[in-house]
């Protein structure tokens, strides 16, 4: 099994891999070799044939968004930021988590790349909260970094100079919205931007700014190190690039996050996960966060990657899935998520605002006995219009799960209905607990 | 130019229009809720959503926030436009309460007009309404969150228009608050902006609470009379009742705000303490034989003294038509009254040195919406937000659009963190501009000489309080030095300076010369034997002239204000407030403005019945009480002294204005409501007066001047407008607080005239000044500049 971003894994004491650790393992090779034989033009068209997109959700090619940066004649002179985001919110998602955990000196060595790639002046991390202990070993190997000459003044010799902070957030979802995050990054609300102007031209304290998810930056060290050939070679199908960790969790006997070939099938990682918990039935799988939509339980062969899971209605996201069982109500499932989303809106516009704790009225309804027949209509409708017409992506993220569940589990609403509650013993209970 | 269709018309809009504003262009009116014109746009309601189709596709955007693109197809009108109003209207009730009987936006309610347009009639959710607490923020302004629609607008005005640090908004989702960091009186001079600014009625008047729908209010186009800036206002009464005052548009002027001074300060209108009766000594009750008599004695005493032994005073609060009217009596007998146009000497100089300053400078003027226009603003000689609050806010405008402001003044407690401050003495001023004129001094001083000659729109604006003789012609003389500059190469250069009242530049127009002091002094020494005093105070005179009222033969007053003058005259003539006349004001920058009458004088319907319960239907004209226009009244006298033909009415007076002096014949085809008439000073060949330098000797020295709340001779007799502006407080350095150990109550003692107040440290005042507000009352008041003795007042001392 080829593991490339976690190639070099925390060792026994728990602690991260080690610069030493890292190192051993080709760790800085890729940030060598592009510092001496590639210019900055070239490593971002490197990127760009690898394939590589990013890994925090929305999928956009990075290659190109490198290339929105103003650079050379284009570029004032004037300070430039990589920002890493590292605020993982979404629900079922702890992906990055492991990468701080295992190897964060590939997220330091890929920031590096990438600030060498765009001639970036500085970076920032802005990490969630929550992720206290695992910031203070991040800023250790932050320190390791520098004193190998990796980072800071001068990198490896060379005229390119860079340096990476630590932001901890005050932890909001709406934050792993980029522009959203500029502002929490500023002291102001974290409300997102209206676009344009984009980031790559006016971002943090109005400088071109490029906003990465964390895995993102992490696959870079690899493409710099070997190529785009190699890195598009590593995908479990053609279309594919690059290795993904796939982080389960609900209804598994044995939920964890794991890197495998991106393009792995759902039911193959279902599999290497230890099945349905109590070798239940499966129902269904939230694929990539709770703003992706449902997939059903006779479409698991599908391949892990962004094409294949848009071809069948769903997304990607971050690649980090829940498992519902025969015993898991969607509906209930559907609700909670929602209700983060209503909680979780800055409550800037109106649809996301107010909108969202209508949407979670209804499904009470449902899980309550309460919903009739019309109330299907009514959901369906109200996040038509939520989704499409809010400001930022957080309430058109909301949508994705209520468009899977009307569309796969309508039957399933009906029996709320027709049963005058839910049909499901243990989320009946959950709520009315 | 793009061209566009929108709901089936063709438009033309300039390039850069949003399809909010393209929509009013071809006459649909976009629902909108957070954007406002002013304020921009933001994207935050939804409502504004329309569809668009271009190039063979139909996508639904925000009008707002799209700008209008040749070739594009905008609608309002189809389904998914109408649908999406439908739901952000049933979104927005969710939380919103269905308080609308007792909420006084009822009426004038954006959201209410949205809720009828959509229909929107059944809540679908069941969802309980979210509720929060309600803060303190003041004596003008209710806060009633719990109907916030979280358009953000008034955090909007509130800090980025107006720069205000002590409101915003706090909390997320479903629950975002606007309000203060805990409760309190409003800091800002411009809160009361945001009872227009928020479309439902979250904040809303505190002084027309519960008093009427708005629909019931008789309304007219009126001038605010609390400052030279004559912000346009729409005054509402009811029940024969001044309720309340709002802003009316005048891109010229206000555009759409008005400070709290002028929304506020209405007060003094319904006051019990308002003399609104006529009372003549002889006990004559009827106004026609009051006229008879009064104008009886008048024309004895001119026969029998001659008409130089009348004294006629008028003052800045005053209509033009009261100004003329006044100058017209001195005619026939009264040939060689001796007249006045203001009521305090001091401003009565300062006054006529600025309007010939303006007439002989060559430069354009600066109105307001020019101040927020210019590339380059200097302002010299005042503080503004205390002076005229509105031109600070245009100011502030200038800075946010890329302009910068350089203030030379002793005080500036407003435009601190947008402009250059450059704290100068007042005796200072002069030479700071004529280092900037000659391009000498170094600092902010060379930075702002070198931004003026640099300049595509240069602006300067002089002072009044804190602004003397040199300093104004060194702003002259730099006003003309910069048309010399600049006018070659066509860029216009704008001047403008600050005058007292609604009408100072009316009445320096009006002047003949600087007359007040020598009448003053005539006063004091018993020569004259009637004088006939108009809409003016004694504050600014001398005990011994106040004194002197008392000895008068004959003293004819006419006023809406309770006063000494009120108290001691022998015919006294009650008048019409700005509010229930008509006339006109010049404000400052020359412009004339015309006000129509809200309400007629009188008893209110519920003094008249004492009974505050809400009635249905009333008389328009009280059965007590009643006054009349001033100008009508002096030309009544007129009659009965000149001998005048009849009794003229307003388009007559004006008439008669426009034939004695043709500089003011622009003035007939003013309509109050219309956008008024800019006069050009120099038509008036202005009086010369001159206006002596302040003095920098040793010691402290003691300027007075207005605050924005409470010094202003209308606004501060009402209560809350007291109880909001607070005591005075003298000012001076830190520097001079800290030497002398001042703080805390103090005495100051100017020449044998002292008084007790408060005493602060202010950064950025110049050591050697005492800044003293407008309204403090002293036994004789110091000169501009005298020298002050201040100690620990004596309670402070022992303590």
């Amino acid at each position: 099994m080829t593991e490339v971003l976690l190639r070099a894994r925390a060792g026994t004491d728990g602690r991260p891999a080690s610069i030493d650790a890292y190192r051993a393992v080709g760790g800085y090779a890729g940030l060598a070799r592009a510092l001496k034989d590639l210019k900055s033009d070239e490593l971002i068209e490197i990127v760009k044939q690898s394939g590589l997109r990013g890994r925090g959700g929305a999928g956009f090619p990075s290659g190109m968004k490198w290339s929105f940066v103003p650079r050379g004649e284009k570029w004032d002179g004037g300070p430039k930021y990589l920002l890493c985001n590292a605020d993982e919110m979404e629900p079922g998602t702890f992906k990055d988590r492991v990468l701080f955990e295992q190897n964060p000196h590939a997220l330091i060595e890929g920031m590096v790349l990438a600030a060498y790639g765009m001639e970036m002046t500085e970076g920032f991390v802005f990490v969630r909260r929550e992720y206290f202990r695992q910031t203070d070993d991040f800023e250790k190997a932050l320190i390791e970094a520098r004193q190998a000459g990796m980072l800071g003044q001068n990198i490896l010799g060379s005229r390119f100079s860079f340096d990476i902070h630590v932001h901890r957030s005050g932890g909001r979802y709406i934050c792993g919205e980029e522009t959203a995050l500029i502002n929490a990054f500023e002291g102001k609300r974290a409300n997102p931007r209206s676009k344009p102007p984009f980031p790559a031209t006016k971002g943090l304290w109005g400088r071109p700014t490029t906003v990465h998810n964390v895995e993102t930056l992490a696959c870079v060290p690899g493409i710099a190190a070997n190529g785009a050939e190699w890195f598009k070679n590593l995908a479990a199908t053609p279309e594919g690039a690059g290795t993904k960790l796939y982080g389960g969790s609900g209804a598994l006997e044995a939920p964890k996050c794991i890197e495998r070939p991106i393009g792995t099938t759902l039911r193959a990682l279902i599999d290497e996960m230890g099945g349905v918990r109590g070798g239940k039935q499966l129902l269904a799988v939230i694929p990539g966060g709770a703003s992706t939509p449902f997939i059903p339980a006779d479409q698991i062969d599908v391949p892990m990657d962004y094409a294949a899971l848009e071809k069948i209605g769903s997304r990607l996201g971050t690649g980090t899935f829940i498992v519902f069982s025969e015993d898991d109500c969607p509906v209930h499932g559907t609700l909670n998520m929602q209700r983060f989303f209503a909680r979780e809106s800055c409550g800037f516009c109106t649809p996301c605002r107010d909108g969202l704790p209508y949407g979670v009225e209804i499904l009470e309804r449902f899980e309550q006995g309460r919903a009739t027949m019309a109330d299907i209509d009514l959901l369906d409708q109200l996040y038509a219009f939520i989704g499409p017409n809010s400001f930022c992506a957080l309430a058109g993220g909301a949508a994705e799960p209520i468009k899977g569940l009307i569309r796969h589990f309508r039957p399933l609403l009906e029996e709320h209905v027709t049963s005058k509650g839910c049909p499901f013993a243990r989320s009946r209970e959950a709520v009315h607990a | 130019m793009p061209e566009i269709v929108f709901d089936g018309k063709k438009v033309t809009v300039p390039a850069g229009t949003n399809l909010v504003e393209a929509g009013g262009a071809a006459g649909t009116s976009v629902p909108v809720f957070c954007y406002h014109k002013d304020l921009g746009a933001v994207g935050a309601c939804r409502v504004c959503a329309v569809s668009i189709k271009q190039n063979d596709k139909t996508r639904m955007a925000m009008a707002c926030m799209t700008e209008a693109q040749d070739g594009m197809d905008v609608t309002t009108l189809d389904p998914q436009s109408r649908q999406m109003r439908k739901w952000v209207t049933e979104w927005l009730m969710v939380n919103h309460p269905h308080d609308c009987p007792i909420c006084d936006e009822g009426g004038e309610c954006q959201l209410q007009d949205l809720t009828i347009a959509t229909e929107h009639s059944i809540r679908r959710t069941e969802l309980k309404k979210r509720t929060f607490e309600n803060q303190y923020l003041g004596e003008f302004i209710t806060h009633e969150m719990n109907r916030c629609i979280t358009c953000y607008r008034c955090q909007r005005f509130y800090q980025d228009y107006a720069g205000g640090r002590d409101f915003g908004v706090t909390g997320s989702r479903d629950r975002v608050y606007f309000g203060r960091f805990e409760p309190g009186a409003f800091e800002s001079a411009f809160s009361g902006n945001l009872v227009e600014m928020c479309p439902t009625g979250v904040f809303t008047d505190k002084l027309f609470r519960y008093k009427s729908r708005v629909w019931d209010l008789e309304i007219s186009p009126s001038i605010c009379p609390h400052c030279s800036v004559g912000c346009n206002i729409l005054p509402g009464a009811r029940h024969r009742m001044l309720q309340r005052v709002r802003a009316r548009e005048n891109e010229a002027v206000n555009g759409v705000f008005l400070c709290d001074r002028g929304q506020f300060g209405h007060g003094y209108i319904m006051d019990p303490a308002r003399p609104r009766d006529l009372r003549m000594s002889d006990g004559t009750t009827d106004w026609d034989a009051a006229l008879g008599v009064t104008g009886g004695a008048l024309l004895e005493i001119a026969r029998a003294h001659g008409g130089e032994s009348v004294a006629l005073i008028t003052s800045t609060r005053a209509s033009v038509e009261t100004h003329f009217a006044l100058e017209a009596l001195a005619s026939g007998a009264l040939a060689g009254a001796r007249i006045s146009h203001f009521e305090d000497a001091d401003r009565e100089a300062s006054a006529l040195a600025s309007l010939s300053a303006l007439a002989t400078a060559g430069a354009q003027p600066l109105e307001q919406s020019d101040l927020a226009g210019c590339d380059v603003l200097v302002i010299a000689g005042t503080s503004l937000v205390d002076e005229a609050p509105l031109a600070a806010l245009a100011a502030r405008q200038c800075a946010r659009r890329g302009g910068r402001v350089f203030v030379v003044s002793p005080l500036e407690r407003y435009l601190g963190d947008v402009a250059t401050v450059i704290p100068t003495h007042p005796a200072a001023v002069a030479g700071t501009l004529e280092a900037l004129a000659s391009g000498t001094g170094d600092g902010a001083v060379a930075a702002a000489g070198k931004a003026l000659m640099g300049a595509q729109k240069p602006g300067l604006l002089l002072g009044g309080d804190l602004l003397d003789g040199p300093a104004l012609a060194a702003g002259a003389a730099l006003a003309r030095s910069l048309v010399r500059s600049h006018g070659s190469s066509g860029k216009p250069v704008r001047f403008g300076t600050l005058f007292p009242g609604p009408n100072g530049f009316g009445a320096a127009a009006m002047s003949k010369d600087a007359a007040l002091a020598g009448i003053l002094a005539d006063l004091e020494a018993g020569k004259f034997k009637a004088a006939v005093v108009v809409e003016s105070d004694a504050a600014a005179w001398s005990p011994r002239a106040r004194q002197a009222l008392g000895n008068l033969p004959l003293l004819i007053v006419l006023d809406y204000l309770p006063g000494i003058l009120a108290d001691t005259a022998q015919c006294f003539f009650p008048t019409e407030a700005t509010y229930e006349s008509n006339g006109i004001y010049v404000n400052r920058a020359g412009r004339a403005q015309g006000f129509a009458q809200v309400r007629v004088p009188g008893r209110s319907v519920i003094e008249e019945i004492r009974d505050d319960s809400f009635r249905r239907s009333y008389q328009r004209t009280p059965n007590e009480g009643g006054a009349r226009m001033a100008w009508w009244i002096l030309d009544a006298l007129r009659k009965r002294t000149v001998g005048s033909p009849e009794v003229r009415d307003l388009a007559g007076i004006r008439d008669a204005l426009a034939a004695a002096r043709p500089a003011w014949a622009p003035l007939r085809a003013v309509l109050a409501g219309d956008e008024g008439t800019v006069l050009d000073p120099a038509a008036f060949q202005p009086a010369t007066a001159t206006t002596p330098a302040f003095e920098r000797g040793d010691g402290l020295r003691v300027f007075r001047m207005d605050r924005t709340l409470g010094s202003e001779v209308l606004s501060r007799r009402s209560e809350p407008m007291r109880k909001m502006a607070g005591t005075p407080v003298a000012l001076v350095s830190p520097g001079d607080a800290a030497r002398l150990k001042l703080g805390g109550r103090v005495s100051l003692d100017a020449g044998g005239s002292a008084v007790e107040l408060e005493c602060r440290a202010e950064a950025g005042v110049p050591d050697g000044v005492v800044l003293v507000p407008r309204d403090v009352e002293w036994p004789i008041l110091p000169k501009q500049g005298a020298s002050v003795r201040v100690t620990a007042a004596l309670a402070e001392a022992a303590r």
